[in-house]
């Protein structure tokens, strides 16, 4: 089940497909999707938690907030812009650019 | 703690990665993995582990169910410890009350889990001393 990959290398390349999962998931909202809602959540809250494990607490953060507002609110007033923060995070902490770096195992 | 063993359960393999890679030094363990709750209880049946950390949402398991399984399993020596982002929702209650020993947030920093799972493991060591 474990590899030899470092798993914070392997997490960082992990990061930057979550945002493209990410950005798929919010394309199926805005397209009425009636289980995309449900789909983004339990996405979002598995991000929050594995990020915030690895250290990456400026993702994890967002994410809990997306996830709040995205089972708060209907999707039809989901804007692009929600969730951009997000996805500039998810490049930033794939990249090592997110300020609080995680301590190597 | 050196010598004892742990089974962490999680469908997420970032996760598992990240606990196995950490927890040995951290909390001076090995650590088996499983991805689902079908093959923690089939690793359960065929090994001795000191304690379990379990996700509360598993592909085939809720994880007071699997929890309960456990207890009826092995009985209530072996310390179970939920690892879950649910902690402030009713799976903590739900979770507890079918048999765990703690339930410790998800995100937590591994050397929080490596913490929170110490105390169980010494006072199961302890246990095994007196009998």
């Amino acid at each position: 089940m474990t590899s030899r990959i470092d798993p914070y290398v392997a997490y960082r390349l992990q990061l930057l497909q979550e945002g493209q999962t990410l950005r798929s998931f919010w394309e199926q909202l805005g397209q009425g999707d009636p289980e995309a809602r449900e789909r983004l959540a339990k996405f979002l809250h598995r991000l929050h938690g594995t990020s915030g494990t690895y250290g990456f607490d400026r993702v994890s953060e967002l994410a809990r907030s997306l996830q709040d507002i995205v089972v708060a609110r209907p999707p039809r007033i989901l804007d692009e812009a929600l969730v951009e923060p997000l996805l500039g995070a998810l490049l930033e902490a794939s990249l090592g650019q997110e300020a609080t770096e995680p301590a190597s195992p | 703690m050196n010598g004892k063993r742990i089974l962490y359960v999680d469908d997420d393999e970032a996760m598992l990665r990240i606990v196995a890679a950490t927890l040995p030094r951290l909390a001076g363990v090995d650590v088996v993995t499983a991805a689902t709750g079908t093959h923690a209880l089939s690793l359960l049946a065929g090994g001795r582990f000191d304690l379990i950390l379990l996700d509360y949402e598993l592909p085939d398991f809720d994880g007071a169910d699997l929890c309960a399984e456990i207890r009826i399993r092995l009985g209530a020596s072996i310390p179970v410890v939920f690892l879950s982002g649910h902690e402030d929702g009713p799976q903590r209650h739900a979770g507890l009350a079918a048999g765990a020993n703690a339930f410790l947030p998800k995100p937590s920093p591994p050397a929080v889990i490596a913490a929170g799972i110490a105390p169980l493991l010494r006072a199961n060591a302890t246990a095994e001393v007196l009998q």
